[in-house]
């Protein structure tokens, strides 16, 4: 390294906190790669232009990823050009045309959805809608770094304790008011209170913020005072939060926030909403971002997947904002059709119960998870669209998970422990409900489970979370085997701790092991990826052993546009960002 | 005929509140907590529990139904636990797109039923005949979603001449060509069951004493079909097509989801589906009295026609 690159970086480290000094001195150390450090620090704060000159400085060259600039002021994700795993659309060499209407499919919101109250927002399809009009403090894009969005830069103090947020002064609402801290103090302080039945309680629960958490320092200046140490929180008021666009302090009343014209900062504003129908979108005349292409934006409800599909692949629909390997085969290959392809956490759980019944034996519960061919289940749900987990939430795309702990195939093995366990085989009950290939990852369960002499009854049925997910109370039943749907997240921290931790609100297999507990707290607490990564390892090799959880597989989240469609950015979330979208 | 008419409202009445009771009851045992579905899988168990008890749904069940029938009598069918808002700003949109489908399909299936069932008993036997009567019997028997599906793959994704699907909105060209695919979908469903009855019917009348009586005082053979044979022929097909409307007004889940039609069907199932109880008991209440009122209609027309059923009580 050159002298002048030497004391370039002397310069950019003079002006960062501790921890984003130590990310520095990790990446040149050559302990983080590239894209690791563009990640890591954009979660600690670093901004674009400062991680863009380091790596300049150090001429790095092992990865090709560059740090993407957040598109436009306000924040938008990086749009990644033209391939089709950044979660951005093709770049047409038609010329795009200004003005015109957008349309995109979309499932229905559901029942707590439906009304867009961003307090109760608790599905993709509420979601996609809030993310046009509102905005979060920070976005979490494709490749799980974040961008700036209403916040401009968020620095740690030494723990991860507490985290200070600096808001962009030119951020406004669509009726010209400026987006301060105490806009967000009060939308935060809201969500993180029990009383209003926030969706996003568990979000909050699992990045230590409680009420009272959330302060104005002055106007542009927020800080959140953690219950402990979090090295994630970003994450938590990032667009990774279903419920965390920045509203004004004055909306105390968001329940019919689909049609009462409630100010947000986002593009888009709402024009007409119909639960049933779908929405029609104007631009925001206020924006303070880049303008929008289209005069109009429209979003229209389906009750079902199929009938999506035909209606894209008819013209009536320019962007799909979701769909799955089962019944979209035939946009997978259909040259007009841009196929979006982003690696996702999202997953399934086949929990097993620790506590009583057949899997309290851990032997069992080892011989489950080996019985299952995951490499086949993937193919044959995904056609490969998804990558092998190893019953741990440490998937491969997590840069915490580090080289993976794997789960390997072995009958035989698993057939041993059976005889030990249980020479005369068992009989149980598999709960789920039916909603896109679990009903078939159930059947396959089935199968393996066969193999191992546990004959396995399924029963799917509508009321699998109110009986039998997690047995909340005495009077509820909660089941030895269930599977239930995840969806993505960034960062592993929810599926580390709701649904595995002592007491966790999401805790189905009824797991309580005081070591994970602790090994769990050290993960939040660390602010580094090797330290994440070394208590990863240890949460990997824990739940290899114990396995109150498999975790079969982590799949890819697939959206899909017109081949005239471009510059439309989706995340594995369910959002789907049009700021720099057009068509030709 | 006023007493026929009277004794036929009477037992309208009594089987809609014999409904009521039924809706009222199947809602409330549906599997799952109320609260839960509208919050959501993952919601918190104390936010579940403060919604439940917010709703009301914790009172007797006598309590909850006899409120819910007051104040239906009055025209309020309550708030719907999904949308926040009164029942009805979504009732009578459904019901409408539902009403209007129902009408294009019948305007479409009841002629062509009618006409072919009257040729195929016409030529009864021969090969008009049977390809009329396989091709009903293979359409019946074809479930609505290969139809619907074919339809879709050569109309809209293929040819692009017509919409996959949608609701009707906008002017009445936007509308008919919205329904044009799933009205001819539920017409060929309809297709063989009015066409069968039809050609049973006109069978029956052109043997009848009658139709011999009228062909031997000399009367052309049109003046005989129109007034002796479909006349009696068709009092049959009338208590057919009485009956499909029910059908196409409240149960066309699989047509309405396929090409995402916005009506009465799709209401109901997914107010099921979230345990949207105010709304589904509303939504099939409303399907069952049109149903009555659609047989009224269709036993007074009988009546009309046919007076040996309104005097049926006194001989």
């Amino acid at each position: 390294m050159s002298k002048r690159s030497t004391r370039h970086i002397d310069a950019v480290r003079r002006n960062q906190s501790a921890v984003g000094n130590h990310v520095i001195d990790e990446y040149l150390a050559g302990r983080l790669s590239r894209r690791a450090f563009i990640r890591r620090g954009t979660i600690v704060g670093l901004s674009i232009p400062t991680i863009g000159a380091l790596i300049a400085a150090c001429g790095s060259d092992d990865e090709s990823t560059s740090p993407g600039a957040p598109a436009g002021t306000a924040g938008s994700p990086d749009t990644g050009g033209s391939t089709d795993t950044a979660g951005a659309t093709e770049t047409s060499a038609a010329a795009p045309v200004a003005g015109g209407t957008l349309t995109i499919g979309s499932g229905t919101p559901s029942a707590a959805s439906a009304n867009l109250d961003p307090v109760l927002v608790n599905d993709q399809f509420g979601l996609v809608i809030l993310s046009q009009v509102g905005q979060f403090l920070t976005v979490s894009n494709p490749d799980l770094s974040l961008s700036p969005s209403l916040a401009t830069e968020w620095t740690p103090n030494d723990d991860g304790s507490e985290w200070t947020f600096k808001l962009d002064p030119a951020a406004t609402f669509n009726d010209g008011s400026p987006v301060t801290a105490a806009d967000v103090v009060a939308t935060i302080e809201h969500l993180v209170n029990p009383d209003n039945k926030s969706n996003a309680l568990s979000a909050f629960g699992t990045g230590k913020l409680s009420p009272g958490g959330t302060t104005a320092v002055d106007d542009n200046t927020v800080l959140f005072t953690l219950e402990g140490p979090m090295g994630n929180f970003p994450y938590i008021v990032s667009s990774d939060n279903y419920n965390g666009i920045i509203l004004p302090a004055s909306a105390t009343d968001t329940s019919a926030f689909a049609t009462a014209k409630i100010p947000t900062s986002g593009p888009w504003m709402i024009e007409s909403y119909d639960a049933v129908q779908g929405t029609t979108l104007v631009p925001n005349p206020n924006y303070w971002g880049t303008p929008v292409n289209f005069e109009k934006q429209e979003f229209q409800f389906f009750a079902d997947l199929p009938s999506q599909i035909s209606a894209f692949q008819a013209g009536d629909l320019d962007v799909l904002s979701q769909f799955s390997v089962s019944g979209g085969e035939a946009l997978l290959n259909d040259p007009e059709v841009n196929v979006i392809e982003l690696k996702s956490s999202a997953h399934r759980q086949i929990h097993m119960r620790t506590s009583k019944g057949p899997f309290a034996d851990k032997r069992v519960r080892q011989a489950m998870a080996m019985a299952m061919n995951r490499p086949e289940i993937i193919a044959g749900l995904f056609e490969g669209r998804a990558d092998q987990a190893n019953d741990s939430p440490f998937f491969t795309l997590f840069p915490s998970t580090g080289t993976p702990k794997e789960r390997t195939f072995s009958l035989e093995e698993a057939k041993s422990l059976m005889a030990e366990a249980a020479p005369d085989g068992l009989d149980v009950t598999l709960h789920s409900w039916e909603t896109q290939e679990i009903p078939d990852l159930a059947v396959l369960v089935q199968n393996a489970a066969k193999e191992i002499g546990i004959n396995v009854t399924i029963a799917l049925s509508d009321d699998y979370y109110d009986n039998y997910w997690v047995a909340f109370d005495p009077s509820i039943e909660g089941s030895d085997l269930g599977i239930t749907d995840y969806g993505h997240r960034g960062v592993p921290d929810v599926f580390m701790v709701a649904p595995l931790k002592t007491g966790g609100s999401w805790n189905s297999a009824e797991f309580s092991n005081a070591t994970y507990d602790g090994l769990v707290d050290t993960y939040q607490s660390s602010l580094d990826v090797q330290s994440q990564q070394a208590a990863s390892a240890q949460i990997q090799d824990l739940l290899l052993d114990e396995v109150p959880i498999i975790f079969p597989y982590n799949y890819n989240y697939l959206s899909a546009t017109r081949k005239n469609v471009t510059g439309v950015v989706t995340s594995a979330m369910g959002h789907v960002f049009t700021e720099q979208a057009s068509k030709s | 005929m006023s007493r026929y008419v009277l004794r036929r409202l009477g037992l309208a009445l009594v089987t809609l509140f014999i409904l009521s009771m039924v809706v009222f009851l199947v809602a409330s045992v549906l599997p799952g907590s109320v609260g839960r579905a509208i919050l959501g899988p993952f919601a918190e168990r104390a936010s579940v529990d403060k919604l439940n008890e917010e709703l009301g749904l914790n009172g007797p069940l006598h309590e909850r139904y006899l409120s819910w029938v007051g104040n239906a009598l009055t025209g309020d069918f309550g708030e719907s636990y999904k949308f926040r808002a009164p029942v009805m700003d979504f009732l009578p949109t459904a019901l409408w797109a539902s009403l209007k489908l129902a009408v294009v399909t019948l305007m479409i299936v009841v002629p062509i039923g009618i006409i072919a069932g009257a040729v195929a008993a016409m030529r009864q036997g021969r090969l008009t005949d049977r390809i009329i009567t396989i091709a009903g019997l293979s359409l019946a028997v074809t479930p609505e979603f290969v139809v619907g599906i074919v339809l879709i793959l050569i109309f809209a994704v293929r040819l692009k001449w017509l919409p996959a699907g949608g609701s009707p909105d906008g002017g009445i060209w936007d509308q008919v060509q919205v329904m044009i695919l799933p009205a001819v979908t539920l017409s060929a469903v309809l297709f063989g069951y009015i066409a069968r009855i039809t050609r049973a019917g006109t069978i029956e009348a052109l043997a009848a004493d009658y139709t011999r009586t009228a062909t031997l005082k000399g009367l052309n053979r049109t003046t005989v079909l129109r007034r002796h044979v479909l006349r009696n022929a068709l009092l049959p097909t009338i208590a057919v097509v009485a009956t499909q409307m029910s059908y196409l007004l409240g149960g066309l889940l699989i047509t309405e989801t396929m090409f995402n039609y916005k009506g009465l069907g799709l209401l109901i199932a997914k107010a099921a589906k979230d345990r949207d109880i105010p709304m589904l008991m509303a939504a099939v209440f409303v399907v069952g009295a049109f149903s009555m009122v659609m047989t009224f209609l269709a036993d007074l027309l009988t009546a009309w026609l046919n007076p040996r059923i309104r005097l049926g009580n006194k001989e």
